[in-house]
């Protein structure tokens, strides 16, 4: 940290403005607070203190059976709980054998994919709603709410799914819902249109966000940076491609990259991987119409699972790489779990991003790293 | 420069004409307490405890829910039987604790819960959501 | 405004009223009406950019109170009323509850300036637009006032912020208004109007001065604190800047001041650019049907205040529109945008605008 006070020309002390953003600041998206050090409007240092929506969700397990630890794993991260769930119930399965049927996993993918549009949808709205502009957010969240009423249709509720169950899901994806998927994503290319009219060349919103916040790939790296951030900054790697989990290695899809790095760059990366995870929503679709099959491995107990060992799952999630690893003893209740997620990280990288930066730059950087409280304190 | 110009210019153009689009579109607001949406038959909303015909409780007191419960909803089921081999069952449920993750109702013997559409439940007393039967 | 004037001299002098009271209470009726049809027309005017706001962003806006929500501002006036005035324990307050009024006042006053028809216009002014560019420097001092007593660093940057942004828009602005006056020859309000009617809707001087038009725009959006340039307010960032600390009627001083001044620049652009009260229309409703002075008087009034709300209303839509699609620009950005581009290019029409009066180019 920067010295406090220091002299200037006439010899008058000078002292830094130190405030203090968040906890209750409209654009920390959560309960993050930010000690900041501002001379004049330009950031002098940035110490982020996390843990205020820490909730134990990795002691938690440990005095809980698998079962009753499998509806808690939606709320490591509330806004991609598919993706959790995913992370946990694989980890389950590679411990104790159990088989997933191929239309399970093929549920399972279309799920996740359509969540991963709810979840760039929501962070594409609050993030301008950071840089000022007042309408995106209502067209994102309008496209937003009509997957999760199919979702709520589905599962029973619009965030906490609790849908997976260990070999499978909990029912099948009826015809209704899959005409209704359809016709959602049928329409949403068209949606994607809009938000990038209204976007992509804009002269205000590129002053924002151009050559801001750069994330150079070595930076990136050395600071485990994952998913949409570390791809905006070059680096092609994409646990959908590099280690296909589920059905992905089935599926035609590209990972989209960029190489600037900055705010802009993840921008285009998340509209970009907004498309991809259209398309692939549609062949899971195509699949789910023409075959069918068993959606649950019906000779798992769920009640019963009592696995030995150690596993992790590695889960591509909208935020980054999600790693879920379950040690497990041999009773009823798991030893350990322990959980890595994308945020955590990308919210490490703050002082570096916004040292000498705009104040105003706060939110625009911070925003652009697309940070989830929940999933930072777990 | 003059090409970023005008690209620049293009889409100030189409982003006003966008947002204008809008304004001829359907409406998303919902008055919510006078109008209120449908839910699907599978919304997990509050959780009733099923009666047969005879006003007598499907739950046997098995205490399964209880075993599968994440967060302390069920709090008590007492098993009581009579001489003449008649079940007594004392069903306690907090509502404030239930988390409506659905585990007791998929993973009941009996079908004796299950879930209702309702979910509008807020109250100022916290153990007016302690339900008993 | 003659039609009135004169049964009320005559009311006066019946009922022997000294010519004094009677005069000043003229000034007094007068100032209260405009006063009265400012709050009212910032009371719609909040309304209507809420509604709009909700029909851009597919909602359906404020729509409880009263039919269609139509007395939603009055039942936010009069919650703010009968809200506890808080004050910061550690504010200066003296400063505290001066600021609204240093920024409430001058709007008040400027609106006395506005010429709504040839005959209603409180104070006449020959030196009109330079009032206006100088009374309208002062909520700034306010808003300044407002950032350093409330003594919150959030209300303090805001403050920095919004003289930051006075002196990036003002001198493009006045550049734009200053081709107006050249183009005019004057600096009254009632004059440039009359200039602009020589040739009906071709004299209108946002045609010869279409850069000015432009700049003066854009910095009457600064000067209105409204997105894109919304920086010392910048609720994302500085959780709406010198009104931090706020509450009940000093908050909502501030407010309708914000709003009042929205109002009044938008008249003031359109009776510089846009022609003012004057009909765009060859034929006046006055000239056809009026047939006695008295009524011709109140027909040819009414019709140049409609008109004269029409111009300002359809710009006030511009504003709410560009509002709703805009990013908030960044400080350091926006002085950089005005003194590399609005400047010269206000300076450049200005050139213009003297060319074409000084070669005689401009045949209208």
């Amino acid at each position: 940290m920067l010295a406090a006070k220091t002299k200037d020309w006439f010899g008058m002390t000078k002292e830094l403005l130190k405030i203090n953003i968040g906890l209750q600041h409209p654009s920390t998206h959560g309960v993050l607070r930010l000690i900041t050090e501002l001379d004049g409007e330009t950031v002098k240092s940035v110490e982020p203190v996390i843990g205020y929506l820490h909730r134990g969700m990795e002691k938690l397990a440990e005095s809980r059976t698998y079962l009753q630890y499998l509806p808690m794993v939606d709320r490591v991260d509330y806004l991609s709980g598919f993706f959790c769930q995913e992370a946990f119930c694989s980890a389950v399965e590679k411990l104790s054998d159990i088989e997933v049927p191929e239309r399970a996993k093929y549920i399972r993918c279309l799920l996740m994919e359509l969540n991963r549009i709810t979840s760039h949808l929501l962070w594409l709205g609050t993030y301008l709603m950071d840089l000022g502009a007042s309408s995106p957010i209502f067209y994102a969240f309008r496209e937003r709410e009509m997957i999760l009423r199919i979702f709520e249709n589905l599962t029973g509720q619009r965030m906490m799914y609790n849908f997976h169950v260990f070999g499978g899901v909990k029912r099948d994806l009826s015809a209704e819902i899959l005409d209704e998927i359809e016709k959602f994503l049928e329409i949403f290319p068209e949606k994607i249109k809009e938000y990038e009219s209204i976007l992509t060349d804009n002269p205000i919103f590129l002053s924002r966000t151009k050559g801001l916040g750069i994330l150079t790939k070595n930076v990136a790296l050395n600071y485990s940076i994952t998913g949409a951030n570390l791809r905006a900054s070059g680096l092609n790697t994409d646990f959908r491609k590099q280690k296909p989990y589920l059905v992905y290695d089935k599926l035609d899809f590209e990972v989209s990259t960029e190489t600037a790095g900055d705010c802009y760059a993840r921008y285009l990366v998340r509209i970009a991987e907004m498309k991809q995870s259209q398309r692939i929503a549609a062949q899971c679709v195509d699949y789910l119409k023409n075959n069918s099959g068993e959606f649950k491995n019906s000779s798992v107990n769920p009640l019963a699972i009592k696995p030995q060992g150690e596993a992790s799952s590695f889960v591509e999630a909208p935020r980054g790489l999600m790693i879920c690893t379950v040690t497990a003893d041999g009773s009823e209740k798991p030893y350990r779990v322990k959980w890595r997620t994308g945020s955590f990280y990308s919210v490490q990288i703050l002082p570096e991003l916004l040292k000498d930066r705009n104040f105003a730059d706060i939110m625009a950087i911070f925003g652009s790293l697309d940070v989830i409280l929940s999933e930072v304190d777990r | 420069m003059f090409s970023d110009f005008f690209k620049g210019l293009k889409s100030l153009f189409n982003g006003h004409k966008t947002v204008m689009k809008q304004a001829f579109q359907k409406r998303v607001t919902l008055e919510y307490p006078e109008k209120k949406r449908d839910v699907s038959d599978n919304f997990r909303g509050r959780i009733e405890i099923v009666k047969d015909e005879n006003d007598k409780l499907l739950c046997i007191g098995c205490g399964l829910c209880k075993k599968v419960c994440p967060c302390n909803g069920v709090i008590n089921i007492e098993k009581q039987t009579e001489e003449n081999g008649k079940l007594h069952i004392r069903y306690e449920r907090d509502e404030a604790q239930c988390i409506y993750c659905g585990n007791c109702v998929e993973n009941c013997p009996q079908k004796a819960l299950k879930f209702t559409k309702e979910y509008e439940f807020a109250t100022d007393v916290k153990s007016e959501l302690r339900k008993i039967v | 405004m003659e039609f009135v004037i004169q049964p009320y001299v005559e009311f006066m002098i019946e009922h022997k009223i000294p010519y004094v009271l009677a005069f000043s209470m003229w000034y007094v009726l007068e100032f209260l009406l405009i006063s009265v049809f400012l709050l009212i027309a910032v009371l719609i005017f909040i309304l209507a950019e809420r509604k709009l706001l909700a029909l851009f962003t597919v909602r359906k806006g404020p729509n409880r109170v009263g039919l269609g929500g139509c007395l939603q501002t009055v039942a936010d006036a009069i919650k703010l009323l009968f809200k506890e005035d808080l004050v910061p324990e550690k504010a200066d307050r003296f400063l505290f509850g001066l600021a609204p009024i240093v920024v409430f006042a001058p709007v008040m006053f400027v609106w006395t300036l506005l010429p709504f028809s040839m005959s209603i216009l409180p104070v006449k002014s020959d030196v009109g637009v330079l009032f206006f560019m100088a009374v309208m420097l002062i909520p700034v001092m306010g808003i300044l006032i407002a950032g350093f007593a409330s003594r919150n660093k959030y209300s303090l940057l805001a403050s920095f912020r919004a003289v930051v942004q006075l002196i990036s828009y003002e001198i493009p602005m006045m550049f734009a208004s200053l081709a107006v006056v050249v183009l005019s020859g004057s600096m009254s309000f009632i004059d440039i109007v009359t200039e602009q009617y020589k040739y009906g809707l071709l004299s209108w001087y946002v045609f010869p001065s279409f850069l000015g038009f432009l700049v003066f725009f854009i910095a009457s959006l600064a000067s209105m604190n409204r997105t894109p340039f919304d920086l010392h307010e910048a609720e994302s960032e500085l959780i709406s800047g010198h009104t931090v600390e706020y509450s009940g009627m000093k908050f909502a001083m501030f407010y309708m001041a914000e709003y009042a001044a929205a109002f009044i620049i938008c008249a003031f652009a359109s009776i510089m650019f846009l022609g003012g009260y004057m009909s765009p229309l060859p034929i006046s409703l006055a000239d056809l049907f009026a047939k006695s002075e008295l009524l011709y008087g109140i027909v040819l009034t009414c019709e140049q205040i409609f008109w004269l709300v029409l111009k300002t209303c359809l710009l006030l839509f511009v504003v709410i529109w560009i509002r709703a699609t805009l990013p908030r620009m960044r400080t350091d950005k926006f002085a950089e945008f005005s003194w590399k581009y609005l400047l010269p290019i206000s300076v450049v029409n200005l050139l213009i605008v003297c060319i074409i009066k000084l070669g005689g180019l401009y045949v209208f």
